[in-house]
């Protein structure tokens, strides 16, 4: 069984090099969410084994998100995708539950190597 | 995916976040308090995601131009900037320059200069402002590579973590490493204390006590896994001095921390992502659909006269499918007009500054669809009737108040669809046209009798519509001299559309394109000259009627058809494609065309009947009739002329 | 210039009792004569259009062009030629052969040189050729 994924990223451009990146090493994508509501939602039903997840969107940011899929979930296991210059967000969501992080621009070995570290 | 397929989702989608910026910039501009803010923060998003998305690319000029405009925003998202008339004025030409720099880069052309000495001056902004993240890096300490991190005081196991050199957000790295072995036991103190690492205050390494009754081999472990470390070394210091064993070990050591990803079969596919298509393929594959929709056509006139009932059923079948396909296709190839409107509230903010009017400019029907290739033609008739209704139809504000009216002039856009066509309408409440100026200019070129004293709005649109015939006073840089309606009308009928305009003094201009769905594929009406097949475009076509001698009258010395209570001038075809053969035999056929109020009764030998025609240009040919909107293929393969309704009435 | 041009590749086909040629280049490809659908108001010789695989064609008569008393060409074949992004039909005929044909500067008086669609003659075997100019003729037909 290949793990799966739940991406959440308001950008389709981001969403789709992460789900390039994730399924060519053997993920199996299962699902998109635009916005930090939706991948509540989509978490929910979909229980993935890993989300990743912008931290700018709209209609609830990622790090709210991450706070209501880790209390709906306490193991959930959420990778960050961050930019430049957002240290302190990303301290926030990993305060959230988060477990690791990526910084764009995204290099599809470093972003492997964090979900490996997510997934332990 | 390949590189150019990203870099056409990263245009794709940049200019939507550029539009939407634009929106947001001219909601910021017109509110205040809470959508403001909301502005702000909308702002702020798309900016940041083009930030993601170029350097991603490794659009540089983009991402910095980006970088440093989100910066300001953050300022101003936090209210230690002010949205005043600078710093709009700022945000409004960064963000052309934004879409500037976009563009280029995908195109690969060199960004003008302009974007680096906006870049610069986003950058100067951002620290007069006291922002943190750009002082962030001039306080960082020089990273010598060497432990620098003195160890902490107090009990517990002395730890130091070194982290790879170049670490992304190296704070953050910092404290999940800190989580890491808090998860072993009791962090006592932490050198660089944590909010400094968090900072990104310190070099390469940190040093920690931890209170853990795992070995060290465990506590090694876990730290590394926290990723990012090259070293963990535990134990009080005795030569900490010396350099750790250099970046071999490290990236050996990184190496093994990546556990190789089993590579899956593609046996697994994802459900729920969409596919994307090439628009080119689209293209392609309506081409396809039209040759089928051909070949469909002659498949039914052979089945006509086929005596086998299973032939016949089978073709009526394939007939239906085809049908469904080309419904199908049709559907995907539709896109919302506010792809194209969506750039307009922005266009008619700086022609109203530039003329210094107030327009109050309002968007409707903006979810309603249209085929995209299309809705990109409509794209400049619509531009042209926007600048004209603010530089021709809103009055200045001192104008519009002597006259009674509010300073602010209204401007409206809309798209409403009916069954067969989309209407998109541009009406302004401005100072109309001004019918004695048309009128005149009319007389002086002999366009109309000189005793005529009025004129009908259809009078209006046909005159006004005539290449150049323009009444513009004054030449502006938005709209020149010498191009007024004429050519959106031109244009409009090119697409198989109509141009209605509805004009009062003093109460303003409405102008209405009617467009079909698709430029494609149409339903039309055939019909006989002799053996010449022409086809008309089912739009404009009312009823047919036999033509009879009884319907026939003569008023004012012409021949007219008496419909009900309908009197119809007669347009003879035969007369109109200059048709010398033999003269028609039996009754002849009146089609009642119409568009919008004008109405004709167009007299041809015989009908054929209706059917979907494939709409296929033609090269201009000199002295050729301008009667026709194009040809198409009849099912035996031979071209038949499409008659632009809107050219005989 | 025209002195040094070199022997081209030609196109020769027959319209009427007359031979003529054309570069070679700008002949897409050549099928049988089919008729055209009448295009109204167009010059006479311009056939119509026809349809090419799906695309619509105008197709003119080259007879007729040279010489407006010529009947119109009803069989034999069309020469697609191409100039610029456009194709367009050349009805004559008859397609002979495809010749290295030395061009001459055209004696002047001749009729057909002032319609400017004529570049010079070539000498055949056993006669002359006429030498059109493609680009020429479809640029005054089109617009």
């Amino acid at each position: 069984m290949s793990h799966t994924v739940l991406i959440c990223d308001d950008a389709i451009f981001m969403r789709t090099m992460v789900g390039d990146i994730l399924q060519q090493a053997g993920f199996e994508i299962v699902g998109e969410a635009e916005t930090g509501v939706q991948a509540v939602e989509k978490y929910k039903q979909l229980r993935p084994d890993l989300v990743t997840m912008d931290i700018v969107m709209p209609d609830m940011g990622g790090i709210d998100a991450v706070r209501e899929i880790t209390k709906f979930d306490p193991g959930a296991r959420v990778l960050m995708c961050s930019a430049m210059g957002q240290q302190a967000l990303v301290v926030e969501a990993i305060q959230a539950g988060a477990k690791d992080f990526v910084v764009k621009p995204f290099q599809p070995s470093r972003v492997l190597e964090a979900v490996q570290r997510v997934l332990g | 995916m390949d590189s150019a397929q990203y870099a056409e989702l990263f245009l794709t989608e940049s200019r939507e976040h550029v539009s939407a910026i634009n929106h947001a910039l001219l909601d910021l501009e017109r509110g205040d308090g809470a959508r403001g803010t909301d502005a702000i923060g909308a702002i702020f998003r798309s900016v940041h995601t083009i930030k993601g998305m170029s350097a991603t690319m490794g659009y540089a000029p983009v991402a910095a131009l980006a970088h440093e405009l989100e910066t300001l925003l953050d300022m101003m998202r936090r209210g230690t900037r002010t949205a005043d008339a600078t710093v709009m004025e700022l945000l409004f030409t960064s963000a052309d320059l934004l879409e500037h720099a976009i563009e280029g880069a995908v195109q690969g052309v060199p960004v003008s200069p302009e974007v680096g000495v906006m870049t610069a001056r986003l950058k100067a902004e951002g620290k007069a402002g006291g922002d943190q993240r750009s002082s962030v890096a001039i306080q960082m300490p020089v990273d010598t590579g060497e432990w620098s991190a003195p160890a902490p005081d107090g009990a517990g196991l002395l730890v130091r973590v070194r982290l790879v050199e170049g670490t992304p957000l190296k704070g953050v790295r910092a404290f999940l490493v800190v989580q890491a072995a808090r998860k072993l036991g009791e962090v006592a103190a932490v050198s660089p204390p944590l909010d400094e690492l968090q900072a990104d205050k310190f070099n390469h390494d940190f040093a920690l006590r931890l209170h853990s009754d795992r070995s060290q081999g465990e506590v090694t472990t876990a730290l590394r896994n926290a990723g990012d470390v090259a070293e963990v070394r535990i134990g009080e210091d005795a030569d900490v001095a010396t350099p750790a064993h250099t970046m071999e070990f490290s990236v050996a050591e990184l190496a093994q921390g990546v556990a190789p990803v089993p590579a899956k079969a593609a046996t697994v596919v994802p459900q729920q992502r969409s596919v994307r298509i090439d628009l080119r393929r689209l293209d392609t594959l309506m081409n396809l659909i039209g040759e089928l929709v051909i070949t469909r056509g002659r498949l039914n006139s052979l089945a006509a006269t086929s005596e086998d009932p299973a032939l016949v059923e089978t073709v009526a079948q394939a007939s239906r499918l085809v049908a469904d396909l080309q419904d199908e296709i049709m559907t995907s190839r539709m896109v919302p007009v506010w792809q194209v409107f969506d750039r307009f509230p922005r266009l008619v903010r700086d022609a109203a500054r530039s003329l210094d009017k107030q327009v109050e400019f309002t968007v409707e029907g903006k979810d309603v669809e249209l085929d995209r290739s299309m809705l990109e033609e409509v794209g400049d008739p619509i531009v042209h009737l926007l600048r004209n209704a603010v530089d021709h139809g809103l009055e200045t504000p001192q104008e519009r108040t002597s006259k009674g009216k509010p300073a602010t002039g209204r401007l409206l856009l809309s798209a409403t669809r009916d069954r067969s066509a989309v209407a998109i309408r541009v009406e302004d409440d401005g100072r109309g046209i001004d019918r004695e100026r048309v009128l005149r200019r009319a007389r002086e070129s002999g366009l109309v009798d000189v005793g005529k004293l009025e004129l009908s709005d259809e009078e209006l649109v046909r005159l006004i519509a005539r290449a150049g015939f323009s009444t513009a006073e004054r030449v502006t840089d938005l709209s020149g001299r010498g191009v007024g309606v004429d050519a959106v009308y031109s244009r409009v009928r090119a697409l198989g559309g109509s141009v209605d305009i509805r004009s009062v003094k003093d109460e303003g201009t409405t102008v209405t394109l009617r467009l079909p769905l698709t430029l494609a594929i149409v339903r039309s009406l055939l019909a006989r000259i002799g053996g010449e097949t022409y086809a008309l475009a089912m739009t404009h076509v009312r009823e047919t009627v036999e033509f009879r001698p009884a319907l026939l009258r003569t008023v004012q010395g012409r021949e007219v058809l008496m419909l009900r209570d309908e009197v119809l001038p007669i347009v003879r075809l035969r007369t109109l494609v200059e048709f010398d053969g033999a003269p028609p035999r039996g009754l002849e056929q009146a089609i009642i065309v119409e568009l919008s109020e004008r109405r004709a009764a167009l007299v041809v030998d015989a009908l054929i009947g209706q059917q979907e025609i494939v709409v296929k240009q033609f090269d201009a040919v000199r002295d050729a009739r301008t009667l026709f909107g194009g040809a198409t293929i009849l099912g035996d393969g031979a071209p038949a002329l499409i008659i632009d309704v809107s050219s005989i009435l | 210039m025209p002195e040094a041009r070199a022997a081209a590749r030609t196109l020769l086909f027959r319209v009427a009792e007359r031979v003529f040629g054309c570069d070679i280049d700008a002949v897409r490809e050549i099928i049988p004569y089919r008729r055209a659908t009448r295009l109204p108001g167009a010059p006479t010789y311009v056939q119509g259009l026809i349809n090419l695989r799906g695309t619509i064609v105008t197709m003119l008569d080259l007879g007729a062009r040279l010489d407006a008393e010529r009947a119109p060409v009803r069989d034999g074949s069309i020469i697609l030629a191409t100039h610029g992004t456009r194709v367009v039909g050349i009805a004559v005929d008859e397609v002979m052969d495809v010749q290295m044909i030395n061009e001459e500067a055209i004696a002047a008086g001749e009729g057909e040189a002032a319609r400017g669609l004529v570049r010079g003659l070539g000498h055949l075997d056993d006669g002359v050729v006429v030498l059109v100019d493609i680009h020429a003729l479809v640029s005054q037909v089109l617009l």
